[in-house]
């Protein structure tokens, strides 16, 4: 415990208030957020929202800086926040009344696809307008074309500019009527309509609740304090990294449309005096296929990877805790993208950025940062299975078991954790083979860890998985996979994990490989196989260093091979007739010789292939 | 005479109800962790000397949760299906502490190198596509024996369909060795999701072996004490289960001790005829809380030892108790920020709040109660410890009144009010988190610290009644009284309703209540009468989860009329629960599930004497300055629970004492004592 800082903070409406007042404050707003959270999966119509909890509730101050957000998917840190402001920016604070609900999907706006609409309700209490209510979902359509890489926003679906579809509570039924229109599943999109709006109402109400308690002025002050105690213990962790430029670089396989061009991302971060500027100018410009997303999405990477280094467990997410840090992002960048690029695939591209940062901070706070993870969904999928006897397409959401899990990078002090969704994803579940195998014409053969798919390391990276699934009928397949071609990093020594990788393995035995994981709709036999294999993530510091018993732990469990124990690890291993030993000898003399000869190499070194040659099949 | 014995963390409470009497002795002493079963017999014999007149022991351990949070189990071996040897580590990948760059996920019981897999494997419709591999199966057993392997865990794919190969595979595995612990998943759950499953059995075959032994040696051991009844084991459902079945089912126990308070509430809203009730009990370091609604408690949807993050998945039909880590024993604490917060952790039994002077020196709830005069250090626990409130003053100067420039009343306070908030939280998890309106409930305090705090929290919550039981202190080895045998059954069938046949889904009914009859039958214990409840978890077709629907005894045998019923008893609650349905979509029945409970004859609650609107002269302990949240110290009167009589009636500022716990009556608000002599507290307006 460290002595505080001043306790009590004088409201800007005269009153004070106390540590203990913003406590009690603290702990209503995320009740707020956790009930508005539950009320919103508890109505949404789609699985998206209620099951892969593709969606975020918050609460917000007057300007629009986040109170306390109740988030789904970690990347949505800042997209809330942003949009409020917008809305604040545009109707003007004086042209927003009680009962009004504000509505956009642009683009440019929340930085997203279009699927994701954002509903804003204001917080009224004595006349005044003292915060808002916001939430945003994923809509299970909003029209667009189906199917292939979309190249622009227009063919993506409705686009709905900053709109007040309720006014002073009266509902505007002409525009609940266009939307209506312009969605394919017209009843599911209007009931996640009602249930967002169920969500922001739950949380104004509750609000205005809390308000009429404590009183506006206590409430501000209370929430000043907030920010400030966020604020000091960010400022504290960024005043224990060494002031300096940090660099770092990584890449995207390709957009989709040119298939293998790279794109690069390079990160900039400044720590000065407390003080840290993240400069993304350095990632690619916007391309043509839908990997692009907008400034908001941009700024929440930076955001994501600012939070993970400064104030990891630190809830409620508020403003506060983000005061130390300085986002540079001019316009026109893959994740700055304007108008009209497309986003359909917005999420791929932010997580590298990232990683991207966390690798840049590597050197100056090793014990802050993780090393490259697998950073994608791995959505390889048969979208479509086929009636035999008809031959009609079913294209529906029984996919099959999808979201493999892969690894995720270690630390300067633990392994990676192995088969965990990426950084896009929170508390987002897999499909069990069993209710996956209950619901569509499929066999999986397989859901396993890949053997050496961690990068090796004084601490190892976590294992990805494979998981093979064979169709019971005819079905097409397509993957937008990433991050084939650029491998998990390892830090400071530390080694690449296994890239992510999809294949098809016919009924005959035959594998196909692609030169990425972009692969245009195939079609695939009763009986033929798809792959989906998930990336490792990388090692942090090197493998000789590795307690040699932790090394024939992992043989011995099987995440590691004896030949990479010997070859990575530098860890000579003797079969004896129950397992394995160590040879202390030969791995004193092997670890010396490596050590010698490729540490200076070590980072250049491509990941450890899984399978024999004669595996690896015809690249198409 | 009923005894019922609930071991705990600190205490181990005895509960003994002797039905000539009507009476309730009780007990309370320190666990005995290295001899637990001692514990318990000590404990009996405390309230009841002569064991030969009892009829049945009724028993609650958190030895099966700790033995797994403390990872003391048996060797543990996990055989299953070729492929799918990393399910259990792999688990179900989500992520929810997500900026946690060191988070961790579940650490599964049985580590990869004794995972093994086997060449067998059954579809979801129940059709073998690999049959059975007996010669690898004995090459298996025999390898597993051979490891010195104690517990073996059997799980293969769509094993709730088609259960003959782990069948087969268990006794391949006992002929191998009869000294195996051997658990197979479909014994212990009969649904969807293998890792879920797979979770399960792992765990009761990790616990199984020394939970087994542990319950042998206890009735042997009771048996020589000349008890000559039956010992019943309380589950985490809030029922009873026998030995034999307890035995082969360690993992129901997990959450026996909360459960029991759960069922005294049950009972309690029977007994005074309320219809929603949400339960609050505050320990030492956690505060839990429980709905009831028209007599039925709910079931947690998922249950998770060692907390949702990492902790390891039970499918098991567990009580939904929303837990905070807020007790008497809870620190507060300043952060790098200057934030103050309050728990989790807690100064535990050793060295205790600094008040208990055993060396704590930071500031608890415990403490600030002291310091505000809400409890009488010469009175706690009656009078059996006496408190040091000089020592409780100094650690809230030196933690928080120098550190924050607050006065000491203040500190303490505002402590308290952080609390409040707090245990707030966990009502509102089983109520608004739900879709109920806590205003609705009538909340009932026990546990040490919870007739102590539950009119500030209800107030929170705008919750108008509050009661207090008798003996709250002991009441979740007092509800454990009043169990039922309950047997919970289940069966996926993964159906479209438009093609299931009502007679086909009769049919699965009768024979989970065949089975579940049986059940209850073997465990020996004579019962009033067996009452079952249909239940089906449905989902719209293409959705993931289901919602559990309550279903009537029978339908209407035409196929057309029985599916319309059951579709629009699913629309129903699906609309009840996620306030939308959809009468035009077609539905699947996944789950069917059946309780079956064996009702027992419930203690009859003894009245007290009655008297006037004033409480006897007895029952006044003069008056002591109290701090209560608006009014500041104020002159509150101290009463003595056990000379209070029915129809007494205290306005606040009070203060009722009784041996394990103090209920405090803030001003504004007005107590009653009814005739069972249980505390009805009604709650002014909160400010």
């Amino acid at each position: 415990m460290t002595s505080a800082p001043a306790a009590e903070t004088s409201a800007p409406g005269g009153g004070t208030v106390d540590a203990f007042t913003a406590e009690v404050i603290r702990a209503g707003l995320m009740a707020i957020t956790g009930e508005m959270k539950t009320n919103l999966m508890r109505t949404a119509y789609n699985q998206i929202i209620y099951e892969a909890e593709d969606f975020t509730v918050g609460l917000f101050d007057e300007n629009g800086g986040t109170l306390s957000i109740g988030l789904g998917l970690p990347m949505f840190i800042r997209g809330l926040s942003d949009c409020v402001k917008a809305k604040i920016e545009h109707w003007g604070r004086g042209g927003i009344f009680p009962g009004d609900v504000l509505l956009t999907n642009d683009p440019e706006v929340m930085g997203s696809h279009l699927n994701h609409l954002i509903f804003t309700t204001p917080v009224f209490n004595d006349g005044e307008l003292v915060a808002f209510s916001s939430s945003m979902a994923h809509w299970i359509d909003v029209g667009g074309v189906l199917g292939g890489v979309t190249q622009d926003i227009y063919s993506e679906g409705l686009q709905l500019p900053f709109v007040k579809i309720f006014e002073r509570g009266e509902e505007k039924r002409e525009l609940t009527a266009l939307i209506r229109m312009n969605c394919r599943a017209p009843e599911r999109a209007m009931g996640d309509l009602r249930a967002q709006l169920a969500a922001i109402r739950t949380g104004q109400r509750r609000l205005a609740d809390l308000l009429a308690r404590y009183g506006n002025a206590a409430f501000r002050s209370s929430v000043a304090l907030l920010f400030d105690q966020s604020e000091r213990r960010a400022v504290a962790a960024v005043e224990s990294i060494p002031d300096g430029i940090y660099e770092a670089e990584s890449y995207m396989d390709d957009d989709g449309v040119v298939v293998g061009k790279h794109i690069p991302i390079a990160v900039r971060v400044e720590v000065r005096c407390g003080e840290m500027t993240i400069d993304l100018s350095g990632c690619a410009p916007q391309v043509a296929g839908y990997f692009n997303s907008g400034p908001t999405a941009g700024r929440s990477a930076a955001e994501v990877a600012f939070k993970f280094v400064t104030t990891p467990t630190l809830y409620p997410i508020n403003d506060g805790a983000f005061r130390p840090l300085r986002i540079v992002l001019p316009p026109g960048r893959i994740i700055s993208a304007t108008k009209p690029s497309a986003m359909r695939v917005w999420m791929t591209v932010p997580m590298t950025v990232v990683d991207t940062i966390f690798k840049a901070l590597a050197p100056a706070c090793p014990e802050r940062v993780l090393a490259g993870h697998h950073a994608d969904l791995i959505s390889g999928v048969a979208f479509g299975f086929i009636n035999p006897a008809t031959g009609a397409l079913h294209a529906g959401t029984s996919r099959g078991i999808s979201l493999p899990g892969g690894g995720f990078g270690a630390t300067s002090g633990s392994d990676g954790m192995s088969a965990t969704v990426c950084l896009n994803d929170g508390d987002t579940h897999n499909t069990p083979v069993e209710a996956g195998e209950a619901k569509a014409p499929v066999v999986v053969i397989r859901r396993a860890l890949r053997v050496d798919s961690g990068g090796p390391g004084r601490y190892r990276g976590g294992l990805g998985v494979v998981q093979e699934q064979e169709t019971l009928v005819p079905a097409l397949y397509e993957s937008h996979v990433e991050r084939t071609n650029c491998a998990p990093w390892g830090l400071l020594g530390g080694r690449p994990g296994m890239a992510n990788r999809v294949g098809i393995v016919r009924a005959d035995g035959t594998i196909e490989r692609f030169r990425s994981g972009k692969v245009a709709p195939l079609r695939l036999e009763a009986g033929d196989r798809w792959l989906s294999e998930a990336g490792g993530a990388g090692g942090f510091y090197s493998p000789l260093e590795r307690d040699p018993e932790l090394v024939l732990a992992d043989v011995r469990a099987g995440y590691v091979s004896p030949a990479s124990a010997e070859r990575d690890y530098g860890v000579v291993l003797r079969r004896q007739e129950r397992g394995y030993e160590i040879d202390p000898r030969a791995t004193v003399e092997l670890r010396e010789r490596l050590a010698a000869e490729e540490r200076p190499a070590a980072e250049e070194r491509p990941a450890a292939e899984e399978r024999p040659a004669a595996e690896e099949g015809v690249e198409r | 005479m009923r005894v019922a014995a609930d071991i705990g963390g600190t205490f181990t409470d005895v509960a003994a109800y002797d039905e000539t009497t009507g009476e309730i002795l009780l007990s309370k002493t320190l666990s005995t962790p290295r001899a637990l079963e001692q514990g318990v017999r000590e404990g009996i014999t405390r309230t009841t000397p002569d064991l030969t007149g009892i009829d049945s022991v009724i028993h609650g351990s958190t030895l099966v949760i700790n033995a797994i949070i403390e990872r003391q189990g048996a060797r543990t071996a996990l055989v299953t299906t070729k492929g799918f040897r990393d399910v259990y580590e792999i688990g179900r990948i989500n992520r929810p502490d997500s900026f946690n760059p060191r988070f961790r996920k579940h650490r599964p019981l049985v580590p990869r190198e004794m995972v093994y897999e086997l060449d067998e494997r059954v579809l979801a419709d129940g059709t073998v596509r690999a049959p059975f591999d007996e010669a690898e199966a004995r090459r298996l057993a025999s390898l597993l024996v051979e490891e010195g392997v104690e517990a073996v865990a059997v799980v293969f794919l769509h094993a709730y369909r088609y259960p003959d190969h782990e069948t087969r595979m268990a006794e391949i595995l006992r002929e191998a060795s009869p000294d195996l612990y051997v658990s197979v998943s479909h014994e212990l759950s009969r649904e969807y999701r293998e890792y879920e499953r797979t979770s399960t059995t792992a765990a009761n075959a990790y616990v199984g072996r020394r939970v087994s032994d542990y319950l042998a040696s206890l009735q042997s051991g009771l048996r020589g004490d000349g008890f000559g009844g039956s010992l019943l084991i309380m589950q985490s459902n809030g029922g009873l289960t026998d030995l034999q079945n307890a035995r082969r089912q360690c993992v129901q126990m997990m959450e026996s001790g909360p459960a029991g308070g759960v069922v005294g509430t049950m009972a309690l809203c029977e007994l005074l005829d309320i219809d929603s009730a949400v339960s609050f009990d505050m320990g030492g370091t956690t505060a839990k809380s429980c709905v009831i609604r028209r007599g039925e408690p709910s079931f947690s949807p998922d249950y998770f030892v060692g907390g949702y993050n990492e902790g390891l998945v039970m499918r098991i039909p567990v009580l939904e108790i929303v837990e905070v880590g807020t007790g008497g024993g809870s620190i507060a604490w300043l952060d790098d920020g200057g934030g103050l917060h309050v728990g989790p952790r807690s100064s535990g039994a050793e060295p205790g709040p600094a008040c208990y002077g055993r060396g704590g020196l930071e500031p608890t709830i415990t403490d600030a109660n002291v310091a505000l005069g809400r409890l009488d250090p010469k009175r706690f626990l009656g009078g059996e410890m006496v408190l040091d409130p000089e020592a409780a003053r100094a650690a809230l100067r030196h933690r928080v009144v120098e550190p924050l420039g607050v006065d000491l009343e203040r500190a303490a306070s505002g402590m308290l009010e952080v609390a409040t908030a707090q245990m707030a939280n966990a009502v509102r998890g089983v109520t608004l988190q739900r879709g109920l309106d806590p205003r609705d409930f009538t909340l009932f305090a026990f546990g040490g610290g919870g007739p102590l705090h539950a009119a500030a929290v209800a107030k929170e919550l705008s919750i108008s009644t509050v009661v207090v039981p008798v003996s709250p202190g002991h009441f979740s080895a007092v509800g454990m009284l009043m169990a039922d045998l309950r047997r919970d059954l289940a069966q996926t069938l993964f159906r479209r309703l438009a093609s299931l046949p009502m007679a086909e889904l009769e049919q699965e009914f009768s024979r989970l209540e065949h089975e579940g009859r049986g059940a209850l039958e073997r465990s020996g214990i004579a019962t009033d009468r067996v009452v079952f409840e249909r239940a089906a978890d449905m989902r719209y077709v293409g959705q993931e989860h289901s919602v559990t629907v309550r279903l009537p005894a029978s339908f209407d045998p035409d196929d057309d009329v029985g599916r319309k019923e059951l579709k629009h008893l699913f629309d129903e609650a699906h609309e009840q629960r996620y306030s939308h349905s959809a009468e035009e979509q077609p539905a699947d029945v996944v789950t069917l599930r059946l309780s079956a409970i064996g009702r027992l004859a419930k203690p009859v609650l003894a009245e007290i004497e009655r008297g006037s609107a004033t409480p006897p002269a007895s029952s006044e302990r003069g008056e002591r300055s109290v701090v209560f949240p608006l009014s500041g110290a104020t002159p509150a009167r101290v009463l003595a629970r056990e000379a209070l009589l029915a129809g007494n009636l205290v306005e606040g500022p009070a203060v009722i004492e009784e041996t394990a716990s103090t209920t405090v009556v803030e001003p504004g608000d007005s107590l009653e004592v009814d005739r069972y002599g249980h505390l009805v507290i009604h709650l002014g307006a909160r400010r």
